[in-house]
């Protein structure tokens, strides 16, 4: 009887401890962070077919996937295609049997000094239409850029070409040659269609982008001429130039004081154009400029990566999305407005649902789709019956929405409000759940978003609530609260993260006994300063590439002439405010520690310097302090890959689990 | 006889006059392990190398401040004429010393070769660009990186901070000398961090540790 009643606790505390870990075994980093799988798709003309670009473990592939639900088709496998480091982006349909995509070649240079260049050409591949044919890829060899498929156009798309005088061309694909096959006395470069006869329009100077309205004419370009100077000019319909507005290159201003905005993209008329702010200290805010009424609105702003690009819509030219950099990777980021009045506002949607690409007609629609539970997937709709069919997404292995909750709140702090988002897994058994705070990065201008965030929802399967502030200086929200964060490194950020956790452990879901707080970068920085004075609140803290010394980051070697005059003006100066800054650093202030500490670092991180760990270790040690330590070898500010960051992930987990417990 | 005294006379003393003397010597950890002369008001200055062995050099100057390792609040920055040199010509990465009298110094170029095409980059007035050297001391100016992959016709070259990262490091491959000249922090802004962890540890929190 005692032998069986033991059998029934054991079993009883296995259940128990598997709910307070949530529904995922240890090892499930792999599920959360893995490489993205379908990073863009678009739709032929016609909607018979869908290209889309996938990351698998051979490297990218562009698959074709069909209407009438034939199986999808390899049409490019990188791997196969060049023994060199490559990528793909950018796909555009010519036709409906053509597709174009932008190929990149990294070409390593001498050995002892190496010169890597890249190598870049417009692919053209001509799909056969039977399924069992070889498709045919060709290349244009002239140096230029597709500026407009004309996709409803059989064999036929303009590309430009810059120089003393930039052109755009109208080429066949049909007289191109395959990709990289040798030229015979007989054959031309690229079938000899550069020339006059095929001239479209015509500028004196170096056309750096060209514009066009969704009915495909060209309305504008943006150009150097011989002075330097670079010129926004209206393109009529005789192919005359208007100037609309013009930039003495030579007095640009780069103490990072005025906007520098330059178009990227047309917007809804000739004069209006979506705009990026090259003064930015990190290009993130998109701005929507009338150059004839000298008028200027945000409208969007990326929460995390600097902004290269916006992404158009190739059947439209609507912009749909914006390109960011993230680990040295162009990443694909839609949007469902480009009004930021409408976007992450505390009354919008969890989810986001952005047009992409549409047929001619309007007939199909391929839509990207993302909620803060589940990653994005590309749907195809048919706009008349409304159906719906999945093409791919971005994380395959979640398959189904996470059953995790996400709760919108705020916080008044010195009579600003905060903002903040609660992650709540969803585990009913459970009523209470260990909070983990998770201040982001910056801190003047990224945000955390409402859309889905695989570090969030590994934390919330590891049976963790997790808390992330928009504390001021976040960008997303209004104007007030990013610039109340001037200044306020060391002081009232830290306060609203303050606040706004003590808000949310009053509530009946949050075990107010089981908290601990993880960041990078600048949320590093806060985990520690908060664990120092904070210990009532804290059990613990997480810093990975955390600042320490704020002094130190100041006078970093990296930063440019303008981020380091940014730096002066929004975080300190170093020689006239040396002792606040000194003040506000953890490296000064660990004897007051009380709680144990992780610090996380990566040895080549060009952002905040492996020093920064360093010198909290010496002064951890100096004062004898509960720490645990761990340098990630060649890696530098964020994870650069995968497994990287399911080894952060799980070592701050195990960190927590253990000490959140302590109290 | 005359002329030709005046003449020798003549080359003895323009090198005194010259604002670019010849290149500092550049000794590895042993040679100073095993004794270089050092002149009053000489400091050691301790830098480590990472510049692939390319052909690059730096340039630097005095600025002229009296017992400062760094400018106050609104003091400009002014140097002397002459401009001490640095060569890297076949340095494989490593700690290397200098030596140099006590003073505030700005690095005001680096010369990178990119193939046959001299870079140049002006690090005039850019204070990371800054070092100070303490007399009788080991005066650590930190990690000078120069990357050997080029990208579209750029180089990154960094002069990074790095004492707390390398000081386990220092300590142990020059042990022998630190008791004569001991290490110290040779940034040339103002950094508390190395005398700060220097200092003692406070009665007070002795007690608190007990």
């Amino acid at each position: 009887m005692k032998r069986s009643f033991n059998k029934v606790f054991v079993a009883w505390v296995i259940l128990i401890s598997a709910s307070v870990t949530g529904v995922y075994a240890d090892g499930e980093e792999k599920l959360f962070f893995s490489k993205a799988y379908m990073t863009s798709a678009v739709i032929s003309p016609k909607g018979t077919s869908i290209a889309s670009i996938v990351n698998t473990e051979h490297g990218q592939e562009l698959n074709i996937s069909y209407e009438d639900k034939r199986p999808t088709r390899t049409l490019l496998n990188l791997s196969e295609f060049t023994p060199d480091n490559a990528y793909i982006g950018r796909l555009a349909w010519l036709d409906e049997q053509t597709l174009s995509t932008q190929f990149v070649e990294i070409k390593k240079g001498v050995e002892g000094l190496v010169d890597t260049q890249a190598v870049k050409f417009l692919l053209v591949i001509q799909i056969p239409k039977n399924a069992e044919d070889d498709p045919v890829i060709k290349s244009v060899r002239t140096k230029g850029q597709l500026v407009n498929p004309l996709g409803d156009e059989n064999d036929a798309f303009l590309y430009a070409k810059s120089g003393l005088y930039s052109k755009v061309y109208k080429v066949k694909p049909s007289l191109l040659t395959p990709h990289k096959k040798r030229l015979n006395k007989l054959s031309k470069k690229d079938g000899g269609q550069f020339r006059k006869k095929n001239e479209v329009v015509s500028i004196k100077g170096y056309a750096v982008r060209w514009f066009f309205n969704s009915g495909g004419e060209i309305k504008g370009v943006l150009s150097f001429n011989a002075e330097g100077s670079l010129s926004l000019s209206n393109v009529g319909k005789d192919g005359e130039f208007n100037p609309l507005k013009s930039w003495d290159t030579s007095r640009w201003d780069n103490n990072g004081t005025d906007k520098k905005l330059i178009p990227i993209a047309i917007a809804e008329d000739e004069n209006t154009f979506y705009c990026l702010d090259y003064n930015e200290q990190e290009v993130r805010s998109v701005y929507k400029v009338n150059f004839v009424k000298d008028s200027e609105t945000l409208v969007y702003e990326s929460s995390e990566y600097e902004i290269v690009n916006l992404i158009t819509s190739e059947n439209s030219s609507e912009v749909v999305g914006v390109k960011v950099m993230k680990n040295g990777e162009l990443i694909n980021h839609y949007t469902s407005t480009f009004d930021l009045g409408k976007q992450d506002r505390p009354d919008s949607s969890k989810s986001l649902s952005s047009k992409i690409s549409e047929t001619a007609d309007g007939r199909l629609s391929l839509v990207f789709s993302e909620s803060f539970n589940h990653p994005g997937q590309f749907i195809l709709i048919d706009n008349k019956t409304q159906s719906k069919r999945i093409i791919g997404s971005t994380f395959p292995p979640i398959k189904n929405p996470l059953k995790t909750k996400q709760l919108e709140g705020q916080v008044q702090v010195d009579g600003l409000i905060i903002p903040y988002l609660i992650n709540i897994p969803n585990t009913a058994r459970k009523k209470k759940f260990p909070l983990i705070v998770y201040p982001h990065g910056g801190p003047i201008g990224p945000f955390d978003t409402k859309y889905y965030d695989a570090s969030v929802q590994y934390f919330n399967a590891k049976g963790f609530a997790v808390l992330r502030v928009n504390f001021r200086g976040s960008g997303g929200h209004s104007i007030e609260l990013k610039h109340a964060g001037t200044n306020q490194w060391g002081n009232l950020m830290l306060k609203d993260i303050r606040e706004a956790t003590r808000a949310v452990i009053k509530r009946a879901d949050i075990d107010s006994d089981k908290v601990c707080i993880f960041g990078i970068s600048y949320g590093g920085y806060a985990a520690t300063m908060l664990t120092i004075t904070d210990p009532s609140l804290f059990q613990c803290g997480v810093s990975m590439a955390g600042v320490s010394d704020v002094n130190l980051f100041l006078n970093s070697p990296y930063p440019s002439k303008v981020q380091d005059q940014w730096l002066k003006d929004n975080v300190g100066d170093t020689v006239a405010d040396y002792d606040l800054i000194k003040s506000i650093s953890p490296a000064y202030q660990i004897d007051k520690l009380e709680r144990p500490l992780l610090i996380m670092h990566g040895d080549e991180d060009r952002v905040v310097d492996v020093e920064h760990a360093y010198r909290l270790k010496l002064m951890l040690d100096k004062y004898r302090k509960n720490y645990e330590w761990k340098i990630f070898e060649n890696q530098g500010h964020s994870s650069d890959t995968v497994e990287q960051m399911q080894v952060l992930y799980k070592t701050a987990t195990q960190f927590i689990r253990k000490h959140i417990h302590s109290k | 006889m005359k002329y030709w005294l005046f003449i020798l006379g003549l080359g003895a003393t323009l090198p005194a006059f010259s604002k670019t003397p010849p290149p500092l010597k550049l000794y590895p950890p042993d040679s100073v392990i095993q004794g270089v002369p050092i002149k009053k008001h000489e400091g050691l200055v301790l830098l480590e190398l990472d510049v692939d062995g390319t052909a690059s050099s730096i340039e630097f100057s005095r600025v002229r401040v009296k017992d400062q390792s760094y400018l106050k609040p609104n003091q400009n920055l002014q140097t002397a004429p002459m401009t001490y040199t640095l060569n890297f010509m076949d340095k494989p990465a490593g700690f290397y010393f200098f030596k140099l009298p006590k003073g505030l110094y700005q690095v005001k170029r680096i010369k990178v070769p990119y193939f046959n095409l001299p870079f140049k980059l002006d690090t005039n007035n850019r204070r990371t660009w800054r070092f100070s050297v303490d007399s009788d001391q080991v005066n650590f100016i930190g990690r000078l990186e120069i990357e050997k992959e080029r990208v579209e016709r750029s180089v990154r070259v960094d002069l990074i901070n790095r004492i707390a990262t390398k000081q386990s490091e220092i300590e142990q491959l020059i042990a022998p000398i630190l008791k004569e000249f001991p290490l110290r922090n040779g940034v040339g802004v103002r950094d508390d961090f190395f005398s700060d962890l220097n200092k003692k540890v406070e009665a007070s929190h002795e007690t608190k540790l007990q």
